[in-house]
């Protein structure tokens, strides 16, 4: 298509206009550079921190760990991974020992005195305690530590399905016992405060994933995650004893939990 | 992304002659057309902010405010061509040569102003911007072959009419 006829009125714009365009843009521009510059040292700064300071709290909120505290000398921590998870916190049935002493047995062993349940829920039988070994144990939180496990009876049944734990939160440090407290990383969202006779108790659901932490020990990988179908657990202090019942059964509901804490003699 | 200052020069030199000459080729020569020019960049470099490459050609965003700009010209003026402000402004005092170059335009101009308004303003795009025909559908909504027809009819009636003054 010849269009020759058409193109070829184009033509430059005239110097003159175009750079009095050009410096009145320029202008411009110096005095948006100037507004945006009175904007960020005044209204802008001021917002930028106000949204970080936001921004911070948020994270803050959502990402740190939640104390909850039991009593003076005993707490509980909500996290949302498992780093942080000490020797102390292991279920019970890791200290399962065969065989396993009568209570008086570990009653002389365990060097402290520590109450026991009079009633469980029926369906269940004492089996006998454990007393881990302090000195020759790779498995011992620091505290002096009785176990008492009960069995469901039948033929599917699993060591240490209801268990009741005595910590003697005296700290051996060389040879001597400091008062220490004691305390539990558990999962996020997992707690309850409750009474046991009136004392301030934790309920806790769940437990952590023990398979992944044991592939990882002696340094735990801080990925492992909390379940909240693992267990149920009962935790509260009396004098320089801490006690924690622990139940995998889902029989076993926290009203049972706390019945067997407040019969505790 | 945005246009940076930096790229605003650049895009000034190259546009500026472009934008220009769709304005000559919708409204004359003269002042007016470097009045529309003018307002169609302190425009783009005000709502610069606002241009996104990933949008499209800065060429294209840019003649999407010169379009802007040309309606509501046309809205206020309702004239399309002021062709005798464009025989006004050929100075007498200028060499022939260009004595009979604007008259020549001045005549393009009036061939165009038989055109309905959609043809114009795509001769414009075309031969006044040198845009081509996929940049012309993006800016008027067309479709690519539509804008190829459009423009196929309106030079043929163009080409017609200026033959015919030529022949004369």
């Amino acid at each position: 298509m010849n269009d020759e006829f058409l193109t070829q009125f184009r033509e430059p714009p005239r110097p003159a206009f175009a750079h009095a365009l050009y410096e009145r843009i320029s202008q411009e521009k110096v005095s948006l550079r100037a507004q945006l510059a009175g904007h960020l040292t005044l209204r802008n700064a001021l917002a930028g921190l106000v949204a970080l300071i936001l921004v911070a709290a948020c994270v803050y909120v959502l990402a740190a760990p939640k104390w909850v505290e039991v009593d003076n000398r005993l707490w509980v921590q909500e996290r949302s991974s498992g780093y942080g998870t000490s020797i102390s916190d292991l279920p019970p049935f890791y200290f399962y020992a065969s065989p396993l002493l009568s209570i008086e047995e570990a009653k002389t062993q365990s060097g402290f005195e520590f109450k026991v349940p009079t009633w469980v829920y029926p369906i269940f039988d004492l089996k006998g305690a454990s007393v881990p070994d302090m000195w020759n144990s790779e498995l011992t939180s620091g505290y002096p530590q009785i176990n008492l496990f009960w069995e469901r009876g039948g033929i599917l049944h699993t060591p240490g399905e209801l268990a009741f734990q005595a910590f003697y939160t005296k700290m051996l440090i060389l040879d001597k016992y400091y008062p220490a407290s004691f305390g539990m990383v558990v999962g996020r969202g997992s707690t309850k405060m409750v009474e046991v006779n009136s004392m301030p108790a934790v309920l806790i659901r769940g437990d952590w994933d023990y398979n992944k932490i044991f592939e990882t020990l002696p340094s735990p990988d801080n990925g492992y995650e909390w379940d909240k179908q693992a267990a149920l657990q009962l935790l509260w202090r009396e004098g320089d004893v801490v006690y924690r019942i622990y139940a995998i059964d889902s029989l076993v509901d926290a009203n049972d939990l706390i019945r067997m804490a407040e019969s505790a003699r | 992304m945005q246009a940076s200052e930096n790229d605003w020069d650049a895009i000034y030199a190259e546009q500026l002659p472009r934008v220009y000459n769709f304005f000559r080729y919708r409204v004359g020569d003269g002042p007016l057309a470097e009045d529309l020019t003018a307002v169609t960049f302190e425009k783009a470099w005000r709502s610069r902010i606002r241009y996104r490459r990933y949008l499209g050609a800065f060429s294209t965003w840019l003649f999407s405010i010169a379009r802007n700009v040309a309606t509501d010209h046309f809205r206020k003026n309702h004239k399309e061509l002021p062709l005798d402000n464009a025989r006004f402004h050929s100075d007498p005092t200028l060499v022939e040569e260009t004595v009979q170059r604007r008259h020549d335009f001045a005549h393009l101009l009036k061939l165009l102003s038989q055109l309905s308004a959609r043809e114009r303003e795509l001769i414009a795009y075309k031969y006044g911007a040198g845009l081509n025909n996929r940049a012309i559908a993006r800016l008027t909504h067309l479709g690519e072959s539509n804008v190829g027809t459009i423009l196929n009819r309106s030079v043929n009636k163009l080409r017609a009419a200026w033959e015919d003054e030529d022949e004369r």
